[in-house]
């Protein structure tokens, strides 16, 4: 009977009681478990291109981050059940391959999409970021760069000002983290006029501007042209 | 040295996650709670419960990471489904504690605007060419329990079906949904 409402346990749609007996049922029932994680990659996939993403308050990831750091993790590791049929098992393993690939690839068009449309409300929400620092800095050659920090929300809005331009060159930034400069975007084109957004600049010690040949560089090429402790 | 670039892949800081690494945990966060937070809002039509429901997702997310086995899906999907069903429970407390009616699965209006303003999204009007591929019934009963938290004993009684006919309209419904998908690739 269990076998019946593997979608309906998919969907959190069985009661309580029911709850239970499938997962009792699921120790033993390796179809039913592969059927389950397929209908929910195939859920997770529908419902995140269902809704718009909603950007999180800075505070409710600041409470999260603060709840992990004191929070034990669990021992217990996810245990397959033995497959009773190993063709049906590979067939169903080669679909899970399938659906993960396409949740991939739409998830990534997805955050590119959401990436345009928000970038001016993520830009508004660090410069109004109550834990917002100004850092500014005049650049090796000419030009002004301000960087705009709030580690709440793990962003930086970069201006620059002013640069010379650098024909069959690029500007990149980068941010240094435990002494190792990443890179954190090439600009386009080969001026360096402009507002720049960098994520994840929580734990970085400081920002850098380089010049590199056209495209970027893996690591950056002296010198700094500005470099901002943050 | 951090174990994974900024943009490493969610699975591969869920991973990093389960061995207590918490820089990996706030990567992932800012990966994925905006949908998080989303689709708990969307459930509970409440931003602050949504906001708890994300939270405590989250929490159950770095507690339980080991438990996350990327063979059988991604880490999205895993989190989404940690999220959905603490929103469902929410659901069914509240409806428990007031016996208040709740609307049925029709978006609210803030989700309307906001679908418009993205209409012309292709990936998104794929999915949605997919929903359109499921009957009617097989579309509603999925709806209905998965963004009005119902149980399919009410999503049968709100459909005039018999039990029997709602489990296999939702169960081949999410067989055709997965089909779709997959071939729209």
């Amino acid at each position: 009977m269990s076998h019946e409402l593997t979608a309906a346990y998919a969907l959190d749609a069985v009661d309580d009681t029911e709850r239970r007996e499938m997962e009792a049922h699921l120790a033993t029932c390796t179809d039913c478990v592969t059927e389950i994680a397929e209908m929910r990659e195939t859920l997770g996939l529908w419902a995140a291109a269902e809704v718009e993403p909603v950007e999180p308050p800075a505070y409710l990831r600041q409470a999260v981050l603060a709840r992990i750091a004191e929070t034990s993790q669990s021992a217990e590791v996810f245990r397959t059940p033995l497959p009773r049929r190993r063709y049906a098992y590979a067939g169903a393993a080669a679909a899970a391959v399938v659906v993960l690939a396409l949740v991939g690839v739409l998830i990534g068009q997805q955050v590119r999409l959401r990436d345009q449309r928000t970038r001016a409300d993520d830009i508004a929400a660090v410069l109004a970021a109550p834990d917002a620092q100004l850092h500014t800095a005049p650049a090796t050659g000419g030009g002004q760069v301000n960087v705009v920090v709030s580690p709440s929300l793990s962003r930086a809005v970069v201006t620059l000002r002013d640069l010379p331009s650098a024909p069959g060159k690029s500007y990149q930034m980068w941010l240094v983290r435990d002494g190792e400069a990443g890179s954190a975007g090439v600009l386009e084109g080969t001026s360096a006029d402009g507002v720049q957004l960098i994520d994840h600049v929580i734990e970085a010690t400081d920002f850098g501007l380089t010049k590199e040949p056209a495209g970027g560089s893996a690591a950056p090429t002296p010198p700094m042209l500005v470099d901002i402790k943050l | 040295m951090d174990g994974a670039g900024a943009d490493a892949p969610a699975e591969e800081l869920l991973g990093l996650v389960a061995t207590g690494d918490q820089r990996a945990f706030a990567r992932l966060y800012d990966q994925v709670a905006g949908r998080v937070l989303a689709v708990a809002t969307r459930v509970l039509r409440d931003r602050a419960q949504a906001e708890e429901v994300t939270q405590e997702a989250f929490v159950e997310a770095w507690r339980t990471a080991a438990r996350f086995d990327p063979a059988r899906g991604s880490a999205l999907a895993w989190i989404l489904t940690i999220t959905h069903r603490r929103a469902v429970d929410r659901v069914r407390a509240e409806q428990a504690g007031t016996r208040r009616e709740r609307a049925v699965a029709a978006p609210g209006r803030e989700y309307d605007e906001v679908a418009e303003a993205v209409v012309a999204v292709d990936e998104r009007r794929q999915v949605r060419r997919c929903l359109d591929a499921l009957s009617g019934v097989q579309r509603e009963a999925i709806t209905l329990a998965y963004w009005g938290g119902h149980t399919y004993r009410e999503v049968a009684a709100q459909l005039n079906l018999g039990l029997p006919a709602v489990k296999s309209r939702m169960r081949d419904g999410l067989l055709r949904l997965k089909e779709c998908l997959a071939v729209a690739r």
